[in-house]
């Protein structure tokens, strides 16, 4: 699989991504966002960190770079584009997903391990992972607090978009398991036409041996089964 | 009326138009944004704020909601121009249509 993983100014966990790519025994690239080819990847990575410095509005100014045009046009020639927690952020703010991420309702930087819910295997990002698993995936973050208006989570629900939710060890969706107050406890998103992930927690920070979690690794073999 | 006078003092639209033609070719517009979030949308930060001012006693306070303010500076002196400049960039940058609403204000800088 050819791995683009793109750096803006203020990225800071895309060379986690592209370890994790490489390490698995992918054909990854770092892409500097002022650059306008993605060189012909099959998945696309927005990572995680605070581009521009989270000024504005986390993810607003990102929008703006020469690359996230590639990246617009390659996720609608359905191109796979999977965008962690920062990259969640840019992706809502740049209209590839709906809805936006609001402070957390604690005020909190909150930087914890966490259990999601798979929530449906349909979808590229969790094909083959049986819904109603749960996962230790960790997050790193103070603007995850999913929102959208009530339209919106009607088509989230009903078209099967929500591909993540934050849950008890057990997989119950309950209020003190949801660390940052989104809306029905969503963790993570695809787009209509599934192409496109939007996660706040962080697989690449689970799906190495040298760390306490490998769950990560659910969401990379999904997309290698995928790929392939 | 005196050239010096400050905007805010202007009551008149008589005032107001000497006002403009006298600032008309030296001056500047300056845009006063404000963008806040949907009264639907919860502000955590608003209340945090309300609750410190229970606890500073102001108990009557019932709801804080915390906003942007921004100003911008035009080096035009056309204020149907800015204005247009100035919806476009609210709604493709300042405010996030989901969740924040803005309105403005466009003045002449003294």
């Amino acid at each position: 699989m050819r791995v683009s993983v793109v750096t803006f100014p203020g990225s800071n966990c895309d060379r986690d991504a592209y370890g994790v790519f490489k390490s698995r025994g992918h054909e990854a690239q770092l892409i500097w966002h002022k650059d306008s080819d993605l060189q012909k990847p099959d998945l696309v990575i927005l990572p995680g960190g605070f581009s521009y410095g989270d000024y504005l509005r986390c993810g607003a100014l990102a929008r703006f770079s020469p690359i996230v045009k590639e990246v617009i046009a390659f996720a609608k020639r359905g191109g796979l584009v999977m965008g962690i927690c920062n990259g969640f952020q840019i992706l809502t703010e740049c209209g590839l997903l709906p809805g936006t991420l609001l402070m957390n309702k604690s005020l909190a930087f909150i930087c914890q391990h966490q259990f999601v819910r798979v929530e449906t295997a349909n979808s590229p990002f969790t094909k083959g992972i049986a819904p109603g698993t749960v996962l230790d995936i960790p997050i790193a973050h103070k603007e995850g607090n999913y929102f959208i208006d009530d339209k919106g989570l009607k088509t989230l629900m009903d078209k099967d978009l929500v591909l993540f939710r934050y849950c008890t060890a057990e997989g119950e969706i309950t209020d003190t398991s949801n660390p940052n107050g989104s809306l029905q406890n969503i963790a993570g998103i695809c787009s209509f036409e599934r192409n496109v992930l939007g996660m706040m927690p962080h697989p690449e920070r689970s799906a190495t041996d040298t760390v306490p979690s490998q769950d990560g690794r659910l969401i990379f073999e999904a997309l290698e089964s995928f790929v392939r | 009326m005196k050239e010096n006078k400050s905007i805010d003092e202007i009551s008149s639209l008589k005032d107001y138009a000497y006002y403009i033609i006298m600032s008309i070719g030296k001056a500047m517009l300056k845009a006063k944004i404000f963008v806040q979030l949907k009264a639907s949308v919860l502000d955590p930060q608003g209340k945090a704020v309300t609750n410190s001012l229970h606890n500073l006693g102001y108990n009557d306070v019932s709801e804080t909601r915390i906003s942007k303010y921004i100003e911008i500076t035009f080096s035009s002196d056309n204020p149907q121009e800015v204005g247009t400049k100035v919806e476009q960039i609210c709604s493709n940058l300042l405010a996030n249509p989901n969740t924040e609403s803005y309105h403005y204000k466009i003045e002449v800088m003294e």
